[in-house]
């Protein structure tokens, strides 16, 4: 008896225990993958990368970091903290990195929001408050044996799936980027949204992305989507598309209709007809009562005159 | 002279007495000068006041973004309250045919056209930028309750000024030849606005069809206004404001604020106009009765709109009635409820506080608390507002009048004596053609 009751304290006990733990290992520390940390830039933090970093920040990370040095970071747990601190100075840019990229707990995920280029241009402008700071060596760039690389997006309507194609230009000759990794997003209010699975090019430097049935797109049915080359060697390169592959969002606006919040062009007609029903009635009472005395005052007039 | 009967004061006096009697304090006494004199003296220090206002903006008071509605607002309030007597003593009670409100009926008339005409103006000084002010109507909302309430205040103040100008058309037919001492232009006013008045039949149809017309319809107005003003607050989510039942605790309260004024209108009249044979202590008796009603139904208007919310207590109600009973604000909160209402109604049971001067001080009590009632309706929900108070310096979160705005404050309360005391010095404040009519009917009788 005793020790089912012990049993059933415990099952119930253990997943409170491991909560626990995860939540405590998840405020405190945030572990980054050894190979992560060694993550370094491909391009030199200029002026121009730190002035376009600072841009983003403002957007994306003042709310809760605030501002930089100042301290003025939101009162949140796990703590966002002051990005000028010695704390955030103290890791390695990968690391900056790796935590803008993938984001935890209330820390969104960037990596679907800003491009590879844009989130390193945060790390130069967080960078840039500490003196310190020495930017290591560049990542190697596998040289693009090319001249550049473009996009094509085409849309199979049949097989409701997304083709993307990316061509590079080698030697003045066309030729596509084969076994190139390739994300495909919706453009949403917020951020972007992956569609599919990253898909990697197939030798005529094509990617398949099949689309869902019930895509979500403007009011005419129109969907933003962006393909991105995830490739670093080929650089930052993405391509928007505006396509007619959703479906058409009929949402009402709630403007539409006669509405207390409405203009007064589009007011409740009982409002109007209370209203000027109202200011109606009793003003032309008024304006009566106003003509009687126009008239009491006639009636003594004639009356002195025949006297 | 007189005697109690038929609910009413008979006059034992001939009709070219009581006219005599009721023209005599019109004049331009010297206490008359020296006090308008007080007035417009006054009256300018305020203004200039307000031309720092004016300069500045509402920086110079004491509003902020979270309490951006203080003094001007609960002034505003209280002055479309008090001007609502004039209904229910010339409407409500003369419909019904009570007899005893005649000598009374013109000045609950002057309150009301005094006290609606300097609401609106009253919500002027609350605008930073007054020059914008035709914008309310030519981009208004009808949707907006602050239009509607424009419309009513506007309409009201009309109809008062019908109402109180009307009954006085024979008067000053009358009064024109027994003007004395007074420039030429008096009796010149005299002479346009009697309207040729000969008192032929067919003009007493007119002003009788006319006068009930206004009578009937100034009700449903006047209810309008206060509950208008009402739903300034009441339409809003927040707490203490968030009421179904604002529109007829406004109203109650109104009746209040305006009885109160009337009694102290009454004492100084008798006293300074020498009318000790026309308001009575019958007549203050009876005002203290209706004093006694109107706060009643008062005090169960504030047993409903404090016990429901205080019973349930949501969170935000919670916070507000914590302020208001046990908080920063429960001083003012209970002095106004306990001398402003409750022992007002106590000592109103007794016949000896309906005595003229004993009504008097508990009337002075009653218009004190009415005026600070807005006061805590008004400025305590703003200090807690549902998103929590940040990024502000600390003197934002509450709300202190200051000086200026005392002073501009002062200035509307200066501005309705002044318009009091013309209506009433320039023309007779006891209707004379009434009184005269109704004691000659007594007497056939």
């Amino acid at each position: 008896m005793k020790r089912r009751i012990m049993i059933k304290y415990l099952t119930i006990l253990i997943p409170f225990v491991f909560l626990y733990i995860n939540s405590y290992s998840q405020t405190e520390e945030w572990i980054v993958p050894k190979e992560k940390k060694e993550v370094v830039s491909t391009f030199n933090f200029t002026d121009e990368n730190i002035k376009s970093g600072e841009s983003l920040y403002q957007k994306n990370c003042l709310s809760c970091h605030g501002n930089p040095t100042k301290g003025n970071f939101a009162p949140l747990q796990p703590s966002p903290g002051d990005p000028a601190s010695e704390k955030f100075q103290n890791q390695s840019d990968g690391s900056m990195f790796y935590k803008i990229t993938e984001g935890r707990v209330l820390m969104p995920q960037f990596k679907n929001i800003l491009s590879e280029k844009e989130r390193w241009e945060v790390v130069a402008f967080i960078r840039s408050f500490n003196k310190n700071y020495v930017q290591p060596a560049l990542a190697k760039i596998d040289e693009f044996k090319g001249d550049a690389v473009n996009i094509e997006i085409i849309f199979d309507k049949e097989n409701r799936q997304l083709i993307a194609k990316a061509i590079g230009t080698v030697k003045e000759k066309i030729e596509p980027v084969k076994k190139a990794e390739m994300v495909l997003f919706a453009k949403r209010y917020f951020g972007n949204m992956q569609i599919d699975e990253s898909k990697r090019t197939n030798e005529e430097g094509m990617a398949f992305f099949r689309l869902p049935e019930e895509l979500p797109g403007n009011d005419s049915g129109y969907v933003e989507f962006i393909v991105r080359l995830n490739e670093s060697s080929f650089g930052d390169i993405q391509k928007t598309a505006l396509i007619h592959a959703g479906l058409p969002k009929n949402m009402e606006k709630l403007t539409d209709q006669r509405a207390m919040w409405n203009i007064t062009r589009k007011a409740p007609v009982w409002l109007l007809i209370s209203y000027f029903g109202g200011v109606l009635f009793v003003w032309s009472f008024i304006v009566y009562i106003l003509l009687q005395l126009y008239k009491l005052r006639k009636i003594g007039s004639e009356v002195t005159n025949n006297e | 002279m007189s005697e109690i009967k038929n609910e009413y004061i008979k006059l034992d006096k001939s009709a070219e007495q009581i006219t005599t009697d009721l023209m005599r304090p019109v004049n331009l006494s010297i206490g008359f000068k020296a006090w308008m004199a007080f007035l417009i003296i006054s009256l300018a220090v305020c203004i200039y006041a307000y031309t720092i206002q004016l300069n500045i903006g509402l920086g110079v008071t004491g509003l902020r973004d979270y309490v951006s509605w203080g003094m001007y607002i609960a002034n505003f309030v209280f002055f479309v309250a008090a001007s609502l007597i004039g209904m229910l003593i010339g409407a409500v009670l003369g419909l019904i045919g009570i007899k005893w409100i005649t000598p009374l009926v013109r000045i609950a008339e002057i309150i009301a056209v005094a006290f609606a005409a300097v609401a609106g103006l009253v919500i002027i000084s609350d605008m930073g930028r007054p020059e914008r002010l035709p914008y309310v109507l030519m981009y208004g909302r009808i949707q907006s309750p602050i239009l509607w309430d424009v419309t009513v205040v506007t309409t009201y103040l009309v109809m008062s000024l019908l109402l109180y100008f009307l009954p006085l058309i024979p008067d000053l037919a009358i009064g024109k030849d027994k003007l004395q001492g007074v420039p030429k232009i008096h009796k010149i006013i005299y002479n346009i606005l009697s309207l040729n008045w000969v008192g032929s039949e067919e003009q007493i149809k007119i002003i009788h069809k006319s006068v009930r017309i206004l009578l009937i319809l100034i009700i449903p107005v006047a209810f309008a206004i206060h509950t208008v003003t009402s739903w300034l607050f009441a339409v809003t989510p927040r707490a203490g404001w968030d009421s179904t039942i604002f529109g007829p605790y406004f109203l109650s309260g109104a009746f209040v604020a305006g009885s109160a004024a009337v009694i102290i209108a009454m004492f100084f009249f008798q006293k300074n106009y020498k009318l000790k044979d026309y308001i009575t202590d019958f007549h203050f008796d009876k005002m203290g009765k209706l004093l006694f009603l109107v706060s009643i139904v008062y005090f169960y208007f504030n047993l409903n709109e404090f016990l429901v919310p205080g019973y349930k207590l949501k969170q935000a109600d919670a916070i507000h009635l914590q302020a208001l009973f046990n908080g920063n604000w429960a001083k003012l909160f209970w002095a106004t409820q306990i001398f402003g209402l409750i022992l007002p109604l106590i000592l109103l049971l007794f016949r000896k506080m309906r005595k003229a001067f004993p009504i008097l001080i508990i009337s002075i009590f009653v218009i004190a608390g009415a005026w600070l009632k807005r006061y805590i309706i008004v400025v305590p929900t703003q200090e807690h507002p549902y998103l929590p108070i940040q990024n502000v310096p600390d003197y934002f979160m509450g709300y202190t009048p200051t000086l200026i705005e005392t002073a501009i404050t002062a200035a509307s309360i200066i501005l309705v004596l002044i318009i009091i005391t013309i209506l009433s010095k320039f023309f007779p404040v006891i209707p004379i053609w009434e009184t005269v009519h109704e004691n000659k009917t007594d007497q056939k009788s």
